[in-house]
């Protein structure tokens, strides 16, 4: 940007930006939403309906949707093409792909380091009784969610680990699960290194470290409630009379010096909110891991990072002899570990949030986006208090039906940002808004991608132990009630914008640069 | 800002009519060209800041902006654009 001189004696730093050339569609501005709007209908059909999680489908989805919504555009499709083009290499999409690899790298380190199994020993060593482990439950998966930064990661370890450790000590197998899906949702929505995190933040103009610490206050008021509720409600609800091989269950899974990846953790937290750039403080999250996987034994430096040399190659003869290298049958040959497989992990998600984000450049040079927008405005959002309840229920709203909460993280964003800007609401405001109810409304309902991987954990465990039945697996449609934090979550950001409690405007305090995260 | 004014800023109930001082220098996004007044606005909350000078190309911008006047019983004020900081993220 260069500073030019206005004429009225001020300056004015020029704008520079994309070619913005208007993109006509047939039938009008409205059509320009054909590709966002089928690949909604597109996830909804994927995700809910037919109970598929799988993020490359969506991928196609988009794909199909980007090349259908070509033919309802006017003139030389090269202006529709080069969109796509401009879309993919916006400075949102960017930041998000970054953070997430990082994030992908540290939260996979840990998991391989025995993050869980510390967590496990902890309740162990507690001496947590039925009717209080689900409540321990939701304060340990928070824990580990905040940790690693995945709900759904979070939702496996614990439904796998937790969940029968759990029911063996006559805890209540449903309230159980709600606590699991609780313990995600509190994790997901106050991580620095959690994807909704982090595309709340970088969609908003905010610094991630910032973000972070301003929705703490919400995110505790919530656990808070939700942590009276299990504890009341694990009095009240009766467990399944199974005792035998509780403890043998514990001491199998019981890994104490996993819990001195709290410490790794910490070092991510207090180096983001302190302002650090999101990359550097992973960076430094993720070396602590690594060193403390090696020094005390938690992992081999294979399981961080090994190369699978086939014993066709050159250098076999050596090769094997270092510690990230093992030769192997040529069919087998490539890379592994927890920096590689963090990674991969991320893929299929970049390229959704890639693809979206075309879309919605689309939209918003064929005008649909504004035409929502200013029907918005002008109907529902029409003052500050209604345009942030406008914000919490659509954002509630949009991840209730598509199930993957950060492709509706994603699709939601650019309104919750305009209509918020509209009003002068805070950067930070407008990400927890956005974060709080994609977090929730992902993990409660029978359909959610949340509740999805932990019921398909569940499903795993009958193989597992002898004593687990299939009566013992808990039904999706049985849990929403009980995912307390998540309704307490939902239920404070709604009295928020009812109330203007927590309420910013961008007057008050400024975000650090987003280019920081 | 200290780190525990970073957790504790917005613990309060908000007005949807803030208030500013004269000489104040802001940070505000420009939501609107008002065709009736022909003058560039700022809404916060319910609050409308009007700008002395600009172009109406700013609209959407975040801005830095002084404030020339304000009137606590209208919630309007008058503002002078000093500079365009960037545009919103969409």
């Amino acid at each position: 940007m260069s500073d030019t001189d206005s004429g009225d004696g001020t300056e004015i730093e020029e704008i520079s930006g994309p070619n913005v050339e208007a993109i006509e569609f047939y039938g009008g501005r409205w059509m320009s939403v054909i590709p966002i709007a089928l690949f909604i209908l597109w996830a909804i059909v994927q995700s809910g309906l037919f109970g598929i999680g799988d993020t490359t489908g969506l991928v196609a989805g988009m794909l199909v949707a980007l090349i259908v919504g070509m033919f309802f555009a006017k003139g030389d499709w090269k202006n529709y093409a080069n969109t796509i083009f401009d879309g993919m290499t916006k400075r949102v999409a960017a930041t998000a792909v970054v953070a997430w690899l990082w994030a992908g790298m540290f939260s996979n380190t840990l998991q391989a380091g025995g993050f869980v199994g510390g967590l496990v020993w902890a309740a162990n060593a507690a001496n947590v009784g039925g009717a209080l482990f689900p409540a321990a439950t939701f304060i340990l998966a928070a824990l580990f969610t905040t940790g690693i930064g995945t709900g759904y990661g979070a939702a496996v370890a614990f439904s796998a680990l937790f969940f029968p450790a759990g029911i063996l000590l006559g805890a209540n197998p449903v309230l159980l699960f709600g606590a699991i899906l609780s313990g995600a949702v509190f994790g997901d929505n106050l991580a620095p290194v959690s994807d909704t995190t982090i595309v709340s933040a970088v969609t908003q103009d905010a610094d991630i470290g910032g973000v972070v610490a301003s929705r703490f206050k919400y995110a505790v008021i919530a656990a808070v409630l939700a942590l009276a509720a299990y504890i009341f409600a694990g009095n009240a609800m009766a467990g399944l009379d199974i005792s035998q091989q509780a403890q043998d269950l514990f001491v199998q899974n019981s890994e104490p010096a996993g819990l001195l990846h709290l410490i790794s953790m910490l070092v991510v937290i207090v180096t983001a909110v302190m302002g650090r750039h999101i990359v550097e403080a992973i960076s430094w999250g993720l070396i602590v891991a690594v060193v403390f996987n090696v020094v005390f034994d938690l992992a081999p430096l294979s399981d961080v990072l090994l190369f699978k040399v086939p014993e066709t190659s050159a250098a076999a003869s050596w090769a094997g002899s270092l510690p990230i290298a093992e030769v192997v049958a040529p069919q087998n040959a490539g890379v592994t570990g927890s920096i590689y497989n963090g990674a991969a992990g991320f893929f299929p998600l970049i390229v959704l949030v890639l693809l979206i984000v075309a879309g919605s450049e689309i939209m918003i040079r064929g005008g649909g986006f504004e035409a929502i927008q200013e029907w918005l405005l002008e109907n529902v959002a029409t003052g500050v208090r209604k345009a942030e309840t406008t914000m919490v229920v659509g954002t509630a709203l949009v991840n209730s039906m598509i199930t993957i909460n950060t492709a509706a993280e994603i699709a939601i964003a650019p309104y919750i940002a305009r209509i918020g800007q509209r009003y002068n609401i805070n950067s930070y405001r407008r990400a927890n808004i956005l974060d709080a109810n994609t977090s929730a409304l992902g993990y409660i309902f029978p359909w959610g991608g949340g509740v999805l991987i932990g019921f398909a954990t569940l499903q795993g465990l009958p193989e597992q132990y002898e004593w687990f039945t299939s009566a013992m697996i808990v039904n999706p449609v049985q849990v929403w009630p009980y995912v307390f934090h998540g309704w307490f979550l939902f239920g404070v950001f709604l009295l928020s914008a009812l109330t203007g409690f927590g309420l910013e405007y961008t007057t008050d305090r400024k975000s650090k640069d987003v280019t920081r995260l | 800002m200290s780190m525990l004014s970073k957790f504790l800023t917005g613990m309060s109930f908000r007005s949807t009519t803030p208030t500013f001082e004269a000489g104040e220098e802001i940070e505000v996004y420009v939501t609107e060209f008002d065709e009736e007044s022909g003058e560039l606005v700022a809404q916060v909350g319910e609050t409308r800041l009007y700008f002395e000078n600009g172009e109406a190309d700013i609209v959407g911008c975040r801005v830095l902006a002084t404030v020339e006047s304000f009137d606590d019983a209208e919630h309007r004020g008058r503002v002078t654009h000093r500079k365009t900081l960037s545009q919103g993220s969409f």
